[in-house]
This record gives C-alpha cells, sequence and structure tokens, in this order.
C-alpha cells in the first residue's frame, strides 16, 4: 500500500443556506482542471477543533455540476450572435464551476457527529482510503480478515480495496450478489477473480474453504484449471493484490451423461482434459429424496406424497414382499422400481381390488408415471441402473474448486442437481464432516432460479434458505444476475457484498437503484470491463473499483484450444468409463463385446461394473456377459457436433 | 480593521460580522447610541442620486474638430490585466446626530492567462475602517472602537476648513455624504497603489475600470482606462452630436483631458456596439491613455487605434448578466465578482 498525499488541497467545502453541508453529504468546488470525479475519494480537513480535535472527514463524489456566471443560455446565444462557430474566439474563458457532492464515508473521531465543516478537500492517498472504508479495522495487526477486491484509482491514488472475510464468507455477513448486463459486466470473471482471491488470502484461523460453481451456460466455467493470457497491467495488480496470478490448482469437474450414456454432457470432453473430469450419475435413492423439485406440486397431491414416502420408507433398498406382488422385490434402482409397479398393477388387476394399503390404483399409476419419468426426464444424471458417481461429500479439498456443469441439461435436470448438491453441501456443513468449514457457492443466471415473480420453487426456497440461514452453516451463496430487481428481494438482500458492473439503464430506472444519485447511475451505465461498484457492510458508500482479469483461460479461448470431442462411439465410451478401474483395456476387447453382445447389453454392464467397482474388470463381463445371447447387427455409432455458443471475438473478459 | 489580501474566500460572511461586531460596539459605547439595524436604502445609492450630469467639453488633439473615425484593423486581445475596485459603506448608527459608517475597500488586478483570470501576485487588497465624526464625539467612543480591533478614520479630515460647533454641528446627512466620500477617496487610493504597483513591475498592458488612477498610470503607456459612466460628458454640441451618432466599430477624435488635481490623459469615446433601437449612450465608452504632448497627429490617431483595437477585443464574451453588459469588458466584471466576493 503507497501512500503519496498530495500536499495542496483540489478544493474547498463550501456550504450555503440553500445548498447546506449535513453529517452525510457536503459540498465543494474545485479547479477546473481537478482530477476529482464521480467515484473519487476526497479527505477534508476540519479547520475548528471540536472537544479538542481537529475533524477529518472522509467522502466520496455521488455528483458534480458545472455552471458558468450566465443567468440564462440565451445570453451566450446572444454573445455568438446566434451563430455557434463565429465570432471566433474570446481572449477571456467565461468564469466556470466544478462543484461536487460527496457522500460523507466516515467522521474522524466519529462523535460528536456534526455537519461537515468547511475546510480544505485533499484527494485521499490510499492511507486515508484504508481509513475512509473501514479497513484499517479488519487489516489491523491481529485481525487480518481482508480479501483484496481490486483496485481504486483515482487522480493519482493506487489503493487496494479489502473486503473483509468476516462480512463475505461470514460468520458476520456472508453472500455476494453480482449485477451487469451480459458480455459487458464481466460477472463469471468477477466472480472467478474473487475465488481466486479468498482462495489466496482466507485466513488460515477460520479453517478451510472450498467452492462449487455449477457452470450454466456455455463454457464459461470449464477451464479454470488452465492459465489464460493476461496483460502485464493484470500481472501487476495481481501482485499488487497478493494473488497469484495462476490458475486454480485444484478443480475438479463433474457432469452427467448424455442421454445415449457415451460420454459426459459438456464441452469439455478434449481428451487431454479428462483427467479431473467425472460423471455426476445419480441412482433411485439419491434422486426420490429430492422428488419433489421434480414433481409438480399441484399434479402431487398429499395421496400421491403419502404413497412416494411409503416407497422411500418401506420399499426403497430393502426386501419388501406383498401378498399382491408374485414375488419379493428389492428396489433400489429405476428400473427396479418400475418392475415393483408393474408386479403391484398386475397383482391388484388379477385381484380386481381397486386400492393397496388405502392407496387407490389411480394414485399408484399417477405416482409410478411420475417417478418412472423421471429417469426419462433427467436422462444422464439419472441412472436406470443405479450407477451413482458424486461429488467428493466428506472428501472436500482446502482451495478445492468444483464445478458442476450443468449447462446441457434440461431444467428439471439443472433444478434437480440444485437441490441435491446444495442440500448436501448443507447437511455435511450441519454434521461439520465435508472436509471443510466453508464452502462458497456460486450460482449464475438467479433470474431464474430465484425470480422476484416467479413460482415459489424448492430451488428458490433453498436458495432463500442459504441466502438467510447459510452463514452460520458456512455455506456461502455468490450469485449473478442481468437484473437484480427481478431476483427474489430476500436473496440480493441478504447478500452482504453487492457488486456492479455496467448496468442496463432500463434496470437503472427502477425502485432499488432510487438510493444512488443520477451521475453514479450513469458510471454505471458506462462502466468498462474490469470495473465493479462495489458495496460492503464496512463502507458506508458503494466505491468504484478495478479488478484484474483473472488468470484463468476464458471458456471461448478454452473452446478453441481443446475442441470438444465427437461423442464417441459405445467401444471409445466404454474403455474411458472403465478407465479408472482398469486403464489397460484394449479397443480390440470392448470393440469384441459390443459385436458379440451388443450396446445396451454391454452398457447395462457397464454401470454395473462402475456401481460394484470389481478388481478384475475383464472377468467380471465375462461372468456378467456369459450365456447371453449374441448381439444383432450393430447400429453405426451416431456422432453428433457439439453446439458452441458463440461469443464476441474482441471480449478479453468473455467466458 | 485591515484584512491580509488573499483572504478573499468566505469574506461576505466576515463582512456581516464585523457589522455586528462594529453595532454592539456602538451599543456598548453610549447608552444614547441609536444602533442601525438591517435594511434601508444603500448609502451609495443614496449619494450617487444627488449627483449631476454635466457637460464638460476637452480640447480637441487630433484634429481640429471632433470626427468619427472608424479604428482600423481587427480587434487585438493584448491585455494582460484588468483592474478594478469596489466599495461597501453600512451604517452603524448614530451616537446623537453624529453618523458612525463601516467602510470597507477592495481592489484587484486580474492577471490573464491563457484566457483564465487569475489574480496577480500582491494584487489584491481590503480594507476595513470605522468612520466617525470624531470632533463631535466623546473620545472614548472611538477608543472602544480602537479597542476591539477596528481601524479608524474621521470623516472629517480634510473637511478641517469647516468649523465645528459640537452644539449645532452639519447636517447629519452630510456627514454621511462626507463619510461616503472619505471611503471613496480611500477606495481610489487602493486602486491608485495596485495601478503604480502594476506600472512598477507588471508584465503587459493594464486595463482599468474608469478613469486612469493616479499619476504612475496616467503617465504609463501600459495602462488604460475605460469609463463606462457618462454622467460627466467631454465634448458638446456637434462634437456631442458626432459622438452619440458614433457607430460600432468608430471612436471619436482624441481629447485631452486636464484637472487641476491630476496629470492630462488622452481620452476618446469609443462605441463598442451598435445602439440601434436603444439608447444613444448604449455601447458607448471613454477611454483614457497617456498622452505624451508633442507628438505628431498621426502617432496620437495610431496610438488611439491601438488602444482601440485592445478595448474593442474585450468586447466578448459579453459581460452578461450584468446589467451594463454593453459597457463594461468581461474581465472587469470577473474583477467585480471577485471583489463582491471578498467583501
Amino acid at each position: 500500500m503507497t501512500d503519496s498525499a498530495p500536499a495542496a488541497p483540489l478544493g474547498r467545502v463550501v456550504a450555503t443556506e440553500r445548498r447546506p453541508n449535513t453529517p452525510h453529504e457536503f459540498h465543494f468546488w474545485t479547479a477546473l482542471d481537478s482530477p476529482v470525479g464521480i467515484g473519487t475519494i476526497v479527505r477534508v480537513a476540519g479547520t475548528q477543533a471540536v472537544l479538542g480535535v481537529r475533524p477529518v472527514i472522509y467522502g466520496v463524489v455521488t455528483d458534480g455540476l458545472s455552471y458558468s456566471d450566465l443567468a440564462t443560455p440565451l445570453h451566450d446565444v446572444l454573445g455568438f450572435d446566434g451563430r455557434p462557430a463565429g465570432p471566433g474566439a474570446a481572449p477571456t474563458h467565461r468564469t466556470e464551476i466544478r462543484l461536487y457532492t460527496a457522500a460523507v464515508l466516515r467522521h474522524v473521531p466519529e462523535e460528536p457527529l456534526q455537519p461537515v465543516p468547511l475546510g480544505e478537500v485533499f484527494l485521499a492517498s490510499a492511507a486515508d482510503v484504508s481509513v475512509a472504508l473501514r479497513m484499517d479495522g479488519y487489516l489491523a495487526e491481529g485481525a487480518q480478515t481482508g480479501i483484496p477486491l481490486g483496485v481504486y484509482r483515482a487522480g493519482g491514488t493506487d489503493a487496494p480495496i479489502w473486503l473483509d472475510a468476516d462480512f463475505l464468507v461470514g460468520p458476520e455477513a456472508a453472500h455476494c450478489n453480482i449485477s451487469g448486463v451480459s458480455g459487458l459486466a464481466t460477472k463469471t470473471s468477477a466472480v472467478e477473480w474473487l475465488l481466486a482471491s479468498i482462495f489466496a488470502h482466507f485466513p488460515a484461523s477460520k479453517g478451510p474453504v472450498a467452492a462449487v460453481c455449477f457452470n450454466v451456460k456455455g463454457p464459461d466455467l470449464l477451464f479454470l484449471d488452465q492459465p489464460g493470457a493476461l496483460e502485464d497491467a493484470d500481472r501487476a495488480m495481481h501482485e499488487q493484490l497478493g494473488v497469484p496470478a495462476e490458475p486454480f490448482a485444484a478443480v475438479r469437474y463433474f457432469a452427467p451423461l448424455t442421454a445415449g450414456g457415451m460420454s459426459l454432457d459438456t464441452l469439455r470432453s478434449h481428451e487431454a482434459l479428462q483427467h479431473n473430469v467425472s460423471p455426476l450419475t445419480w441412482g433411485l435413492r439419491e434422486v426420490l429424496q429430492y422428488a419433489e423439485v421434480l414433481l409438480n406440486r399441484d399434479d402431487v397431491d398429499a395421496k400421491a406424497d403419502a404413497l412416494i414416502d411409503f416407497v422411500k420408507e418401506r420399499v426403497l433398498d430393502q426386501l419388501f414382499s406383498d401378498e399382491v406382488l408374485s414375488q419379493p422385490h428389492t428396489v433400489s434402482t429405476f428400473a427396479g422400481l418400475e418392475a415393483w409397479f408393474r408386479d403391484l398393477l398386475r397383482g391388484m388387476e388379477s385381484r380386481n381390488q381397486d386400492g393397496w394399503r388405502t392407496h387407490h390404483v389411480a394414485t399408484i399409476r399417477k405416482v409410478r408415471n411420475r417417478l418412472v419419468n423421471i429417469a426419462t426426464r433427467c436422462a444422464g444424471l439419472v441412472t436406470d441402473g443405479g450407477v451413482v458417481s458424486d461429488l467428493p461429500w466428506g472428501a472436500f479439498d482446502d482451495r478445492g474448486l468444483y464445478v458442476v456443469d450443468v449447462a446441457n441439461l434440461e431444467e428439471d435436470a439443472q433444478d434437480l442437481i440444485f437441490a441435491r448438491v446444495i442440500s448436501m453441501l448443507r447437511e455435511h456443513l450441519e454434521r461439520g464432516d465435508l472436509g471443510v468449514r466453508q464452502v462458497v457457492v456460486f450460482v449464475d443466471e438467479l433470474n431464474r432460479y430465484a425470480a422476484s415473480d416467479g413460482p415459489d420453487t424448492y430451488v428458490r426456497r433453498m436458495l432463500l434458505d442459504i441466502a438467510e440461514r447459510g452463514r452460520y452453516l458456512g455455506l456461502v451463496l455468490f450469485s449473478a444476475q442481468q437484473f437484480r430487481s427481478q431476483v427474489h428481494r430476500r436473496v440480493v438482500g441478504n447478500a452482504g457484498t453487492a457488486l456492479f458492473g455496467r448496468m442496463d439503464a432500463d434496470e437503472l430506472a427502477t425502485p432499488g437503484y432510487a438510493v444512488l444519485s443520477p451521475a453514479v447511475r450513469t458510471r454505471l451505465a458506462t462502466l468498462e470491463k474490469g470495473q465493479l461498484m462495489v458495496r460492503h457492510p464496512h463502507f458506508t458508500q458503494p466505491i468504484f473499483v478495478r479488478f484484474p482479469r483473472p488468470a484463468v483461460c476464458r471458456g471461448r479461448d478454452g473452446m478453441e484450444r481443446w475442441p470438444p470431442a465427437a461423442e464417441p462411439g459405445v467401444e471409445v465410451a466404454l474403455l474411458r468409463a472403465l478407465k479408472p478401474l482398469d486403464d489397460t483395456l484394449p479397443l480390440a476387447w470392448a470393440q469384441d463385446l459390443v459385436a458379440l453382445h451388443g450396446e445396451e447389453e454391454v452398457l447395462r454392464v457397464r454401470h454395473a461394473a462402475l456401481r460394484e467397482r470389481p478388481a478384475n474388470v475383464r472377468e467380471y463381463f465375462q461372468r456378467a456377459l456369459r450365456g447371453r445371447a449374441p448381439a444383432r447387427e450393430p447400429a453405426p455409432a451416431a456422432t453428433r457436433p457439439r453446439a458452441v455458443r458463440r461469443v464476441p471475438d474482441d471480449d478479453p473478459y468473455g467466458p | 480593521m485591515t484584512v491580509p489580501a488573499g483572504a478573499a474566500a468566505g469574506a461576505a460572511a466576515g463582512q456581516a460580522a464585523l457589522l455586528a461586531m462594529a453595532r454592539r460596539t456602538l451599543g456598548a459605547a453610549s447608552p444614547r447610541a441609536l444602533v442601525s439595524g438591517a435594511g434601508g436604502a444603500p448609502m451609495e445609492v443614496a449619494r450617487d442620486a444627488r449627483d449631476e450630469a454635466r457637460l464638460s467639453p476637452a480640447r480637441v488633439i487630433e484634429g481640429d474638430t471632433v470626427r468619427a473615425h472608424r479604428v482600423a484593423g481587427e480587434p487585438d486581445a493584448t491585455f494582460g490585466a484588468f483592474l478594478d475596485g469596489i466599495q461597501r459603506t453600512e451604517r452603524v448608527g448614530y451616537l446623537d446626530a453624529a453618523p458612525i459608517v463601516l467602510g470597507s475597500v477592495a481592489a484587484v488586478v486580474r492577471e490573464r492567462h491563457e484566457g483564465r483570470l487569475r489574480t496577480w501576485g500582491g494584487g489584491f487588497a481590503r480594507e476595513t475602517r470605522v468612520y466617525l465624526p470624531l470632533a463631535l464625539l466623546p473620545a472614548d467612543v472611538p477608543a472602544q472602537f480602537e479597542e476591539r480591533g477596528f481601524a479608524i478614520a474621521d470623516t472629517l479630515a480634510g473637511r478641517r476648513d469647516r468649523a465645528v460647533d459640537r452644539s449645532a454641528g452639519p447636517h447629519p446627512l452630510e456627514l454621511e455624504r462626507a463619510a461616503c466620500d472619505a471611503i471613496r477617496e480611500h477606495r481610489g487610493a487602493m486602486e491608485r497603489r495596485l495601478a503604480d504597483a502594476w506600472v512598477e513591475r507588471g508584465p503587459g498592458a493594464l486595463c482599468v475600470d474608469g478613469p486612469l488612477p493616479g499619476d504612475a498610470a496616467s503617465r504609463s503607456p501600459a495602462v488604460t482606462g475605460v469609463v463606462k459612466s457618462h454622467r460627466e460628458l467631454q465634448v458638446a454640441g456637434e462634437a456631442l452630436r458626432v459622438v452619440l451618432a458614433l457607430a460600432a466599430g468608430e471612436r471619436s477624435s482624441v481629447l485631452e483631458r486636464t484637472s487641476a488635481t491630476r496629470v492630462s490623459v488622452a481620452t476618446w469615446y469609443l462605441r463598442l456596439r451598435d445602439p440601434a433601437g436603444r439608447h444613444p449612450l448604449w455601447g458607448l465608452v471613454r477611454v483614457e491613455a497617456a498622452h505624451a504632448p508633442g507628438g505628431d497627429g498621426v502617432a496620437l490617431a495610431a496610438r488611439a487605434d491601438a488602444v482601440s483595437r485592445m478595448v474593442l477585443a474585450e468586447s466578448r464574451p459579453l459581460a452578461l448578466p450584468d446589467s451594463r453588459w454593453d459597457v463594461m469588458v468581461y474581465p472587469i466584471r470577473d474583477c467585480e465578482e471577485f471583489l463582491r466576493a471578498s467583501l
């Protein structure tokens, strides 16, 4: 931190009866060539001691006026004979004024709180900025909970801006929400940078921290472990803020399978990047726990709910027998559940029964239809065979970054993943057995998941719950959206820290921004990439900061460097899936299996092998396929190119 | 009370405080004191209303008669600085029939640098005095003002020829007028000091609001006076008709303005703006410049044209919203604004 306070004042406080100063606002004028602008932090040196102390007041410029000594524009018209181009330059420039309004950031001393006195106005030095924003409290020796957000720059002052980890990650306050227009607000870059900053500076005394990011669109977050191109200015800012200009060291990716089950449904499918990509697949048990996420509450009434509870408690994963059933069932997969329902309904029909254990046959048919349909609606995520591949619950790494790619999934599947992952995080954090004490969850497109005027969905209730109670658990929500006004008030309202990138003018016209001056709103509407306005509990006014481009590979660059692989044939997919169990399996072995037994049969055994994880894969397949009929002529494996969302080529902060 | 030069900002509030302090001092000086309150006509206005317009024809020194001359050449903005002064007169109150007046004067030289005006180093002065007719007051009254830090001045100074009868005394309004005259003299002296300083060490040409102040300025070719007021006209008869008929960009023949108390100067009328549809004196100024006796007529005309070009160059920007914008050059308005802010 440098302190190069200019000795000369750049302005003087003025107050008139019509434009008085107050404890929260003051006015000052400057020379015409002053470097002051909207967002500049200034220091006022009071001249009159109060209780023996000369007050010092810090403020941030929120508005500015400029006018000349003309009483009416008509006078200027007269002066130029009505011709803007003539008659040549006047030898004397008109007197004009730059009059600024500043909102008070801090009074020193804090008491007695008085109107801002007349006095000289100085450009705030780096040390002044620290005091003005109360950062001195948590950057002091013994506290050290600062998380660098960016750099405040104005008039030659170059001051790091730190957030307080106690108020960003908890427990005093928590959560961070970022708003801005798509493509210009650099929301994703800001979150990547902030996560890197947290990982670099989060105090060891607060325990390990990890992050779970949901990649909801394109390749935004799919190359966080790869270095990105940085300019010298970015590197300098990284160094200034003490954040290594390196990609994230420990990133793991999770993605469901494609509907065909051949490969993972993610744009990070290049073979060179598969070492840290894992499938995200859940079985019946995992899904039934969150069935209500997928079921329409208007459709599933109390009777249906009761039957679902019965299945969960009495049928699932246990031997279940009943006189109506033709045989005992142990249901652990969707296929098993379908068989159980089929057997039950057939038995009821044969006995001409309308009900079974208080459940009407219509209810049973409806529940069967809804539950079994889940496997279809969430194909790729929900495995019919019950293979579970999940996040490493209980073994989260400190500074680990876990990216769940849901970009290509249907809305239902996305909701299911949000619901389960966040619920699991919560449960493990409550029990203290997640492996880390704090988890930052990043959710983009909050407009959709927690809309203010949308339906009361399970996901929205869950986000509200995190926003309101997550900080006590160490579950921290970093969220982003284009239109803050369209997100549920309690979600954004509970975010202790709010970041704003370039904003849409219509959005700025909504009531939520009325507290900002027109000048600040204008600046928000014209922010450059890499600039943010930040609100933080310690900052009594919004502050503008710059942040560096994160040192990770942008999604677009990653897609060019590691283009997604075409969906492989079943043989290649089989080998890829079994590679963690046995990396010596040759392609010819897989080709033989598929040729002999067909794709469907081989994939069935693959699911089982992944579930049971046999020591000898070849032998397992041989035993499982023994006696099975050879397959008919296999259909040629279809390959389809993956759709890649186009982004502007000249966007340095692009995804 | 002399206020340090350069302490202009916030002086308006200071002036009010000084007046309030002066009134408290008078109230404490004598139970017979009648302390003035706020309001009432400004003293300068009351005094100015008693002035009378008059004709004082001056000798023509460019040719034989007053003629109109088109100012040749383009306007030439070579004035480097501008000088103006102001005064403020406030009634503190009366003790019996003796008025006590608070007079503040200020003057400034504003230097032009890249089109912007700024105060020339050492070119600002401001002083406040309490004016009392000492001969009519008990000795302890001025003493009390002095104790409070006020500089005091005798309203009757320079009027010793008048016998002051403490029992009868002059008319109170006559004493007020005397105070105004004293304050105006004080302002004139301050302007002279600044003009002298400029003549001594100022870089470039100085434009003064009003007649040339003092002998040094009247002899210096670097100083030009621009007179806006025409209560006293230097022409009469046919010459007056010529002057009133001057078109925009025309000047009159040069005259010689003489006085028993000051150095003779060259002067001429100059029309800054077209008066069509307005008063015949609209846009008309009288220019004063140093007069070097013995010069030839060609040089005199060339000098008058050169100075006129400099004045015409200052006709923009308009000095609006000042009501005298037709005759006021903008930098002089800037000086006035500066001085108003300082008093």
